[in-house]
């Protein structure tokens, strides 16, 4: 009798909801760092200026301070499965033969989470073809698909 | 395709024991008693309160001192509307188990207080009208990047649970009122592509690990 009411006492204890918040596993960013061509060693930037451009040539400008060696660029908007180009750029007033543009795609692939995370997309196939060099003097892509934020997709070396 | 093996298995079972039933009556003039049948009217009144329609029902039969064997059947269809997914479940259900009346009235022994295990088995078919895909933006703040949907598929589902329940009779009447309270844990809840089914007929919204549900009506003793 009493180990009736210690079994259902315990199972009111644990029956909480299920935790409604979603702590990881988004659609990952995409990973860009920079190098010193010369030294292989990564090098700080005071000032980000970025324009995306999606494949309906939406654009969405930011400019990121951080001063980091590390860029990560979400890709994919509200009601925009691809995004076609990147350009990149250090000082607010570049000129355009200062800028770096890429040229990228890759396939959408949902990818269930779980019940509060929902679905997250990762990228298949994913391809970059420099446009423009810029201020940079190489750009090294470093993987074809984009699934984590573990280590970085592209390098771009000045 | 499972659940009419699912169905085959219960209704061999049912011949089966009834044949047993029948050599026992040889013997000791074994007679069935306090066969009752209750239809769940909570669950009906759920189309009123809910977006849930739930029709059930639940036989039992006393086959020794204080246990009885239950079947709960029914149909059960609604809508999980949470966390940006939308989820549509519709199907039938089948619960057979035992209870057992752990206090009893000494005048009527069908009056009385009960714990017990079902197990559950479901197929039904699972829509997901929506479910959300998350991201960040250029703040690292967590956004709904999209919406997609799924077509519609056909699931099994395999569930226990744990009644606690009581049954008084009304009056002198072959009427028993009759309730209880259902504790849900999921074995086996996910779709093929390992979706966890958010709503399932026989247990509702799967709202977490354990998932809880009245059946609460009147029953008629044979």
């Amino acid at each position: 009798m009493r180990i009736i009411y210690f079994i259902l006492i315990f199972i009111l204890l644990i029956s909480c909801e299920d935790s409604e918040v979603c702590e990881d596993d988004y659609t990952p960013l995409m990973y860009l760092e920079f190098r010193k061509k010369a030294t292989d060693s990564l090098t700080n930037k005071n000032n980000y200026f970025v324009v995306l451009k999606d494949v309906a040539n939406k654009e969405i400008n930011y400019k990121i301070e951080n001063n980091s060696s590390t860029l990560k660029l979400p890709i994919s908007f509200e009601n925009s499965t691809k995004t076609k180009s990147l350009t990149l750029f250090l000082e607010e007033n570049a000129t355009e033969d200062k800028k770096l543009i890429i040229n990228f795609e890759y396939d959408i692939k949902p990818q269930y989470i779980s019940k509060a995370c929902g679905f997250r997309y990762t990228f298949a196939n994913f391809e970059t073809k420099i446009n423009q060099l810029g201020f940079a003097v190489d750009v090294k892509q470093n993987t074809n698909k984009i699934e984590n934020e573990f280590s970085s997709h592209i390098t771009i070396f000045d | 395709m499972n659940l009419v093996r699912i169905l085959l298995f219960l209704i061999s079972f049912f011949v089966y024991s009834q044949t047993d039933t029948l050599k026992i009556n040889k013997r000791s003039n074994y007679k069935i008693k306090d066969l009752f049948v209750n239809a769940d009217i909570f669950g009906l009144s759920k189309k009123i309160f809910t977006n849930q329609t739930k029709i059930s029902a639940m036989t039992t039969l006393r086959f020794k001192k204080s246990l009885h064997a239950v079947i709960e059947v029914g149909y059960h269809s609604g809508t999980y509307d949470k966390l940006n997914w939308n989820v549509n479940g519709k199907g039938i259900y089948i619960k057979p188990g035992v209870l057992y009346f752990f206090s009893e009235d000494y005048q009527n022994k069908n009056n009385g207080f009960y714990t017990g295990l079902k197990l559950g088995f479901t197929n039904f078919s699972q829509t997901i009208n929506q479910y959300p895909i998350y991201g960040q933006d250029f703040n690292n703040q967590t956004i709904k990047i999209n919406y997609r949907s799924l077509p519609a598929e056909q699931i099994t589902v395999f569930f226990f649970e744990i009644p606690l329940g009581a049954r008084v009779q009304l009056g002198n009447s072959k009427f028993y009122l009759q309730s209880e309270l259902q504790t849900k844990v999921n074995i086996s809840d996910k779709n093929s592509e390992g979706i966890e089914s958010l709503f399932i007929p026989g247990v509702g919204k799967n709202n977490a690990s354990i998932n809880f549900d009245l059946f609460a009506g009147i029953g008629y003793k044979f």
